[in-house]
């Protein structure tokens, strides 16, 4: 009871303090709008591709005029089909650059040979050519069932810009957008260190520290009601933040929210855990916040929150690695973009295995020391 | 019924000792004094008692309970009025009062009831939707007072509580100290102001390096250095004087005459001002002035201890 | 003894740590939940006391490191070694047990990591022993250390009391001294003169009579007379303190002593009713004087002046001894102040000593009541 009465105190307070609000609500959504529209450039797909030309082969009878269809429609995308001309070979052609891709179509369906595969023609392509087969396939499972209406079918999918869906491709990658949406609240979490070393700290420059231990409550409820306190107070800004981002900036958060917010949640408590315990290691009233501002930054910069860092090798990797928030945006990030939470269970776990350990060095701490 | 009683205290920070083998009784009712300048151990004692600070020898009981075992009882019947302002500024007056009125186990109705009592005992019924930001030092140190006095304590602890306010708000504090005292409330009082302790306290103790080199009433404190005190009477002529007469007035014990002036010790404690007058007037002696050397808890301390309170 | 182990396993997961980011393990993150598992459960050993307690957390972290071993990464057999010494030794089994029991695990363990296996074990196994051996040394010494501060404060004050006791003792021979020359006067002297003035007596009578026999007694008389005067002459000449001997004066010469010997300036003043001060309390005052004294002699290479000031105020006798040298911000309770503490609250007084504007050493000594008026 005593517990929640100090963690009420002190969410009320820093509620109030303007600064807290500034800099957890403020600074994110501003640094958001600044680094993700000034560096736009950097992730920017929108690139403007040459014509493609694209060699191809069709042995497959069933396919020759939806293919056609295809081809013509294409076309108007700047996509040159060309039939392959005989004596010569399709996949030297690409591999010497002549032509950007060939196509072969058999028995057993597409063949796409593109020189590098993650590159924008090479994605553009296999997107069309998926769609196309995705299509195709609708059609012949329509004609099966009910052949009058494949043409319908058809005719509908003529209106379609096959290129279109080559912006599926692109969407997997983050826009700039949404790449600092996630990092900047993923840093913005890791900086609830901030107002957690200040927690105890706090007390003892205001003097209502002796207060508190004169009164006739257990030195761990004070503990526990400030700690948790300041997480609901952090996770609230956090939980605006998002909000913010998704409902103004329209930055893509994906699908499962819900356990985006666990690992920001698990993320604020080692924060806090991680503010508390320095601000016991070190017994300065400066001290802790310069340490815990220092770690965060050096945090940050290697985690990715100002510019993504792609593929680091030797120390870099080792650096990067240190870094709570690799773990963090890799977790988010696959979950947003490839709907992939393998990396969520590992992100949590390192999340509340440090705050456990730094809580409890502080409780250790406290336990022991005199006063707060 | 003694409150408070501490026994062979002792505190020790490194080597250096700041509470010195300390015993002390404190009855029920009392205003005890802790006199002593910056640095003597008066806030180290009061720490302990408090339970601030551990101890490193001695026991501390409180209502019959020793400190450091019963804690949460004894917590529960202190209040301490820190000498820092110990206040949160983001909330208001009444959200101080009602938090730290709540750490003390009131909740809900009584809760309000307590707190709104304790604001109006301090003034600061119409401030109390106010952020403490706006306050003066005065206002400060009354909402400090009524955060430490909403769970009605048996025993408050003042630790220098008049630092650096105005003497309007001073005056209002010592007043509400005597109020409490009547309420009930055992009051420990320290403080560096001379004046203020004499004026409030039945008993003092003056604290020295760590120990409590005298203790008593403001009176036994002075007689430990004098029994008497002194009048001087200027008179425009000696010539009627009569020594032996004054010499008959309760509680003079030596009188001397130099040129126009006569010099009466007199027994402290004795009041004897009026026979003393009276008998000038009688024989038409005219006063051309009077003055009275008493000695006070300033002279105990300074003959005591060598040092002027406010040196150090 | 605790901080090598946490030392040990701290190096050991420094090692793990670093081991497992070059080697690129697939399980990284499994890994680096164990070694934060095996952290926390470390952690919680070595801050519960409880055998069954500490027993539990060492199984744990065994089973931990077994089973990190076959799932994660073969390295976590490494963390094994240091838990099966430590178990042994909360049961206290013999040493070479728990050695044999640590590297009997290589048997089992992969190939590639035997080499570091049987080092890490040998390695462990003996900065545990080794540490545990000089600690446990170091704990003995100092309990010996310990016994022989006692012994040595315990004689301290032995020889302090005796000191007290032989100056007690000095001052009630001096007492019995006087007893006895007094009883002397009154038994010898007084005989003398009631014999003299029983012949004078007689003379008195016989002087009309026997002129002779008169005169005879009268030289007895005056003989004996002679003697008696001679006598208390010299009784009282060996009964009369030297003015040296008593209260203030006492402490003159010995100021002016110590002035001659030390060569530094030393002043005594004195206010009030020195008559009020009982003999008990002179000594006691001579004794803290000489005490503080000796202090500022020893402590206060700066000052030039010391000043002694005795002051018998209403109820209170205050002695200070007070120098101008640089004085002290902290104040070390050595035996001699704690000497001058306990004398002086033998007669209900306070020592006050004070550092801040040269060294000061005040005693407050309550006057008896039954002296004053009450």
């Amino acid at each position: 009871m005593n517990m929640l009465q100090i963690a009420w105190k002190e969410i009320k307070h820093e509620f109030r303090d303007i600064r807290t609000l500034v800099f957890m609500l403020a600074f994110p959504i501003v640094l958001m709008l600044v680094l993700g529209t000034a560096l736009t450039g950097a992730f920017n797909e929108d690139i403007s591709i040459d014509d493609m030309d694209v060699l191809y082969e069709n042995t497959n009878d069933s396919l020759s005029e939806p293919f056609k269809a295809f081809t013509e429609e294409v076309e108007q995308s700047g996509i040159h089909f060309k039939p392959l001309s005989d004596g010569m070979n399709g996949k030297e052609q690409v591999e010497q650059g002549k032509v950007d891709g060939y196509v072969s179509v058999d028995q057993s369906g597409f063949h796409l040979f593109v020189n590098d595969q993650s590159s924008i023609e090479g994605s553009i392509l296999q997107g069309a050519l998926a769609s196309f087969v995705d299509r195709y396939n609708l059609v012949s499972e329509i004609t099966k069932v009910a052949p009058e209406k494949a043409e319908i079918v058809f005719s509908n999918a003529v209106k379609h810009d096959y290129i279109d869906d080559h912006a599926l491709v692109p969407k997997k990658q983050p826009g700039s957008m949404d790449y600092y949406a996630i990092v900047m609240t993923t840093m913005i979490a890791l900086y609830a260190a901030m107002s957690g070393s200040q927690l105890i700290a706090h007390e003892r420059s205001r003097k209502t520290a002796s207060r508190l231990i004169v009164a006739p409550i257990h030195k761990r409820d004070i503990f526990i009601g400030k700690v948790m306190g300041s997480i609901v107070i952090n996770m609230a800004c956090i939980m605006l933040v998002v909000a913010f981002s998704k409902l103004v900036f329209h930055a893509n958060w994906g699908e499962h929210l819900g356990l985006v917010f666990l690992v920001l949640l698990t993320e604020i408590i080692f924060a806090v855990s991680f503010g508390v315990g320095v601000s016991f290691l070190i017994k300065t009233p400066a001290a802790p916040t310069m340490v815990v501002l220092i770690v965060v930054q050096l945090a940050s910069l290697f985690g990715g929150a100002y510019f993504p860092i792609e593929n680091p090798e030797g120390i870099l990797k080792v650096i990067s690695s240190l870094s709570p928030l690799t773990l963090e945006n890799k977790a988010v990030f696959n979950l947003v973009y490839a709907n992939d939470s393998s990396f969520i269970m590992p992100a949590i776990v390192m999340n509340i295995g440090l705050a456990f350990l730094f809580l409890l060095i502080s409780t250790a701490s406290f336990r022991r020391g005199e006063g707060i | 019924m003694n409150i408070l009683e501490i026994q062979d205290l002792t505190k020790k920070f490194d080597d250096f000792i700041a509470v010195d083998d300390m015993s002390l009784a404190i009855a029920e009712g009392e205003i005890f004094g802790f006199l002593g300048s910056n640095g003597a151990g008066k806030s180290t004692t009061i720490n302990m008692i408090t339970g601030l600070l551990r101890k490193n020898k001695g026991s501390i009981m409180i209502l019959g309970k020793e400190t450091s075992k019963d804690s949460e009882f004894v917590k529960r019947h202190i209040g301490l009025i820190p000498q820092e302002i110990a206040i949160y500024e983001d909330l208001t007056a009444y959200e101080n009062v009602k938090f730290f009125a709540g750490l003390y186990g009131l909740r809900g109705g009584e809760l309000h009831d307590r707190t709104v009592e304790a604001l109006e005992f301090v003034g600061l019924t119409e401030k109390q939707k106010s952020y403490p930001k706006t306050f003066s030092g005065g206002m400060k140190r009354r909402l400090n007072i009524a955060c430490a006095i909403a769970h009605q304590p048996k025993l408050i602890i003042m630790d220098e509580p008049t630092v650096g306010i105005d003497p309007q708000s001073r005056k209002y504090i010592l007043q509400s100290v005597h109020k409490l005292n009547e309420m009930g409330c055992t009051i420990i009082y320290t403080s560096h102001y001379m004046e203020e302790v004499e004026e409030i306290c039945s008993r003092i103790a003056i604290i020295d390096h760590g120990k409590i080199i005298a203790e008593g009433t403001k009176e036994q404190l002075k007689s430990l250095i004098t029994d008497s005190k002194l009048i001087f009477i200027e008179v425009k002529s000696q010539e009627a004087i009569d020594v032996d007469t004054i010499y008959k007035i309760q509680g003079v014990t030596d009188v001397k005459v130099d040129e126009n002036t006569v010099q009466i010790h007199t027994e402290l404690g004795v009041n004897n001002l009026n026979q003393i007058i009276d008998y000038f007037i009688r024989n038409q002696l005219e006063i051309r002035s009077l003055d009275e050397k008493e000695p006070n808890l300033e002279t105990v301390f300074l003959t005591l201890t060598g040092r002027n309170l406010r040196d150090s | 003894m605790e901080r090598w182990a946490i030392l040990n396993k701290l190096i050991l997961i420094f090692f793990m740590g670093l081991t497992l980011i070059y080697q690129e393990t697939i399980g990284l993150s499994w890994a680096v939940l164990l070694l934060l598992l095996y952290l926390c459960i470390n952690i919680c050993l070595h801050l519960s006391s409880r055998q069954v307690l500490v027993t539990l957390f060492l199984l744990f972290s065994m089973t931990l490191s077994i089973m990190g071993n076959v799932h994660v990464s073969a390295l976590f057999i490494l963390l094994l070694p240091l838990s099966v010494v430590e178990l042994l030794d909360k049961w206290k089994t013999r040493t070479i047990l728990s050695f044999i029991l640590a590297i009997v695990p290589v048997f089992y363990v992969q190939q590639e990591i035997r080499a570091i296996y049987v080092l890490i074990a040998i390695y462990t196994f003996f900065t545990y022993t080794m540490g545990k051996f000089f600690h446990e040394k170091l704990v003995k010494k100092e309990e010996q250390l310990d016994a022989m501060r006692i012994m040595q404060q315990k004689l301290m004050k032995q020889i302090n009391e005796n000191d007290a006791y032989m100056k007690q003792s000095a001052y009630m021979f001096k007492l019995e001294e006087r007893n006895r020359i007094s009883q002397e006067i009154h038994d010898d002297i007084g005989h003398a003169i009631t014999g003299a003035l029983i012949q004078m007596e007689a003379a008195k009578r016989l002087m009309r009579g026997d002129q002779e026999k008169a005169e005879q007694l009268l030289q007895n008389a005056i003989g004996i007379t002679q003697d008696g005067i001679e006598s208390i002459r010299l009784t009282l000449k060996n009964l009369k303190p030297s003015i040296e001997q008593v209260g203030i004066n006492r402490l003159k010469l010995y100021i002016d002593e110590f002035q001659a010997r030390h060569d530094k300036r030393t002043m005594l003043t004195y206010r009030g009713n020195m008559d009020r001060i009982t003999h008990m309390q002179w000594k006691i005052i001579q004794e803290n004087v000489t005490e503080a004294l000796t202090n500022s002699l020893k402590y206060a290479e700066a000052s030039t002046l010391i000043a002694v000031d005795v002051n018998v105020l209403n109820k209170l006798i205050r002695i200070v001894v007070k120098d101008n040298g640089k004085g002290a911000a902290k104040i070390e309770k050595g035996l001699g102040i704690i000497g001058m503490e306990e004398r002086t609250a033998t007669l209900d007084g306070k020592i006050i000593i004070d550092g801040n504007d040269g060294f000061s050493v005040t005693t407050l000594l309550p006057i008896q009541q039954d002296e004053g008026k009450s």
